[in-house]
């Protein structure tokens, strides 16, 4: 049935986010780039996809690595903003819910600044867009976490994950500040699980609910990975890290909350199918990223579904980092390393 | 006789000892290139795994792991100290001196902001030491990926390179110099 009601809202956006999808660099593509001897060839190349003219006003000796990423990484916030002004109801709260991780990583980064002692408009000029909320600039005066949350954050929409932030009241610094990150990132998770379970139609529901798991699970797995590094990080904090969502909740997040050698987190990672040899099979990180594109790339096989502008907003920030890459490459002049890049379509 | 033999020796002494300026002065120049191709091979090595970190960085496109994640307040892990033959040696900055947790608590119990804050740690004797490692700035070395890391030890290798760099190119001038007085 979701066919017959979903175009009312949401066809338009879904017919852009398909045409979105269509102008996805192809694997034939990703090649003429890693032929590019120099970064003015890159921006030849890249005029001919989707990208167009977009580093028209860029001159040669002003074109680096971080000028190519930076304009890619406009055009798609430009887009996502289109898409954002198009929808309304549900679709546009899911769309708010996309930008709460940004969000997070803004409130961090404003807080790391400032107990390094950064100027404050050098920090907000970094903030993610996507992630812009008015109070933000406020947090500059960060002192502890309670007095931030009671004048600030509690008007924000990231209010309700910090609920299991003030168990400790230690000062800020930057472990701290870290597992308070991942404490938000996880409330936000099971949040935005719980959002599409009650309010978004199958088979939105299905993917999304998929692709979420996917993402709580990589996080379990790398906190997992991280603390083994740190004396810090208790068994009790740790488990308080790891999201109670994903293919790895409940019987494996446990595991893995117990894990003290890498060992452990091994064996605990056998008893998932899709993970069994993660560990073992080259990059951790490298494995992630392709996984979570052929998660993306057959999100786009089901029709009627809002899931798609998650799946587009994913592939799109990896394509930007494979440019990004391919980029880096030429300028060091490492061609043998240029084709570790994850391309999917 | 004698003169004309002696003088013989003393200018086939002086040219042996010559050549053997001159062959050491190869040799360091033979050292120089050898650690100028190992600290290029080491800083590349560095750089692209930089470049590779700053891949894996997932959570924000906009967080290249550079400038934007630096502490200020961060003194250094180490100086470079400088003889008087213009010889570089590295000396560790030394930890700074920690409070005992009895001084800690009984000036926690003056200031109620204070207490609230730092009740727990008038029973925890933890304190953070200043010199810190560097990869704390980036997520406090707790969500970085492992190429940053390995983009650390590429840098922290260089810098013994570097310092045999500037200790043999101190060397090769000074035996020019000697070799010109000659």
């Amino acid at each position: 049935m979701e066919g017959v009601y979903f175009n009312i809202d949401n066809g338009y956006v879904e017919g852009v986010v398909r045409g979105y999808r269509n102008g996805f660099l192809t694997s034939n593509q990703y090649l003429n780039l890693t032929q590019c001897d120099t970064l003015e060839d890159l921006k030849l190349q890249l005029s001919s996809t989707d990208y167009g003219n977009f580093l028209s006003s860029v001159s040669a000796e002003g074109l680096t690595t971080s000028v190519i990423q930076e304009h890619c990484a406009n055009k798609l916030y430009n887009e996502f903003n289109y898409i954002r002004n198009q929808l309304s109801g549900l679709s546009v709260k899911f769309m708010d819910y996309i930008t709460f991780g940004y969000m997070i990583d803004n409130v961090v980064l404003m807080i790391t600044g400032t107990i390094h002692a950064r100027d404050k408009s050098e920090i907000l000029s970094r903030c993610h867009p996507l992630g812009w909320f008015d109070t933000l600039p406020t947090l500059s005066v960060a002192t502890d976490l309670e007095s931030l949350y009671d004048t600030v954050l509690v008007d924000t929409p990231l209010a309700p994950f910090f609920k299991d932030c003030f168990d400790n009241a230690d000062e800020l610094d930057d472990l701290n500040i870290e597992i308070i990150r991942n404490k938000l990132y996880k409330a936000y998770l099971e949040d935005f699980a719980a959002f599409v379970s009650e309010n978004i139609p199958e088979p939105s529901k299905e993917i999304m609910l998929e692709l979420l798991g996917f993402e709580a699970d990589r996080r379990s797995i790398n906190v997992s990975l991280n603390s083994l590094q740190s004396d810090d990080i208790s068994d009790e904090l740790k488990r308080s890290l790891l999201p109670n969502l994903g293919k790895c909740y409940p019987v494996v997040t446990e595991m893995l909350a117990k894990s003290h050698d890498f060992e452990s987190v091994r064996a605990s990672l056998a008893n998932v199918y899709e993970f069994r040899g993660i560990l073992e099979n080259g990059n951790l990180e490298d494995q992630f990223y392709q996984l979570e594109m052929e998660l993306c790339r057959d999100a786009f096989t089901q029709q009627f579904a809002i899931s798609t502008v998650w799946a587009w907003m994913k592939s799109k920030e990896q394509e930007i980092r494979n440019i990004t890459w391919i980029a880096e490459c030429i300028a060091q002049n490492q061609r043998e390393r240029i084709n570790n890049y994850t391309s999917v379509y | 006789m004698y003169h004309i033999a002696a003088s013989t020796t003393h200018i086939l002494t002086m040219t042996a000892s010559a050549d053997d300026e001159y062959v050491q002065l190869l040799a360091e120049l033979s050292q120089y290139n050898m650690l100028l191709e190992q600290l290029q091979s080491t800083l590349a090595e560095g750089f692209i795994n930089l470049g590779r970190a700053n891949f894996h960085n997932k959570d924000s496109l906009r967080g290249r792991y550079g400038a934007d994640y630096y502490d200020e307040s961060f003194t250094g892990l180490f100086t470079a100290a400088i003889d008087k033959d213009n010889h570089v040696s590295k000396v560790a900055i030394p930890e700074p001196v920690q409070e005992s947790s009895d001084e800690k608590s009984g000036a926690a119990k003056d200031d109620e902001k204070t207490t609230r804050q730092r009740k727990d740690k008038s029973v925890k004797s933890k304190e953070k030491p200043k010199n810190k490692d560097p990869i704390m700035m980036f997520a406090a070395g707790f969500s970085v990926p492992s190429s940053l890391r390995e983009s650390q030890r590429n840098f922290k290798s260089s810098t013994a390179v570097m310092f045999d760099l500037i200790n043999c190119r101190s060397d090769i001038l000074k035996r020019i110099e000697q070799l010109k007085a000659e």
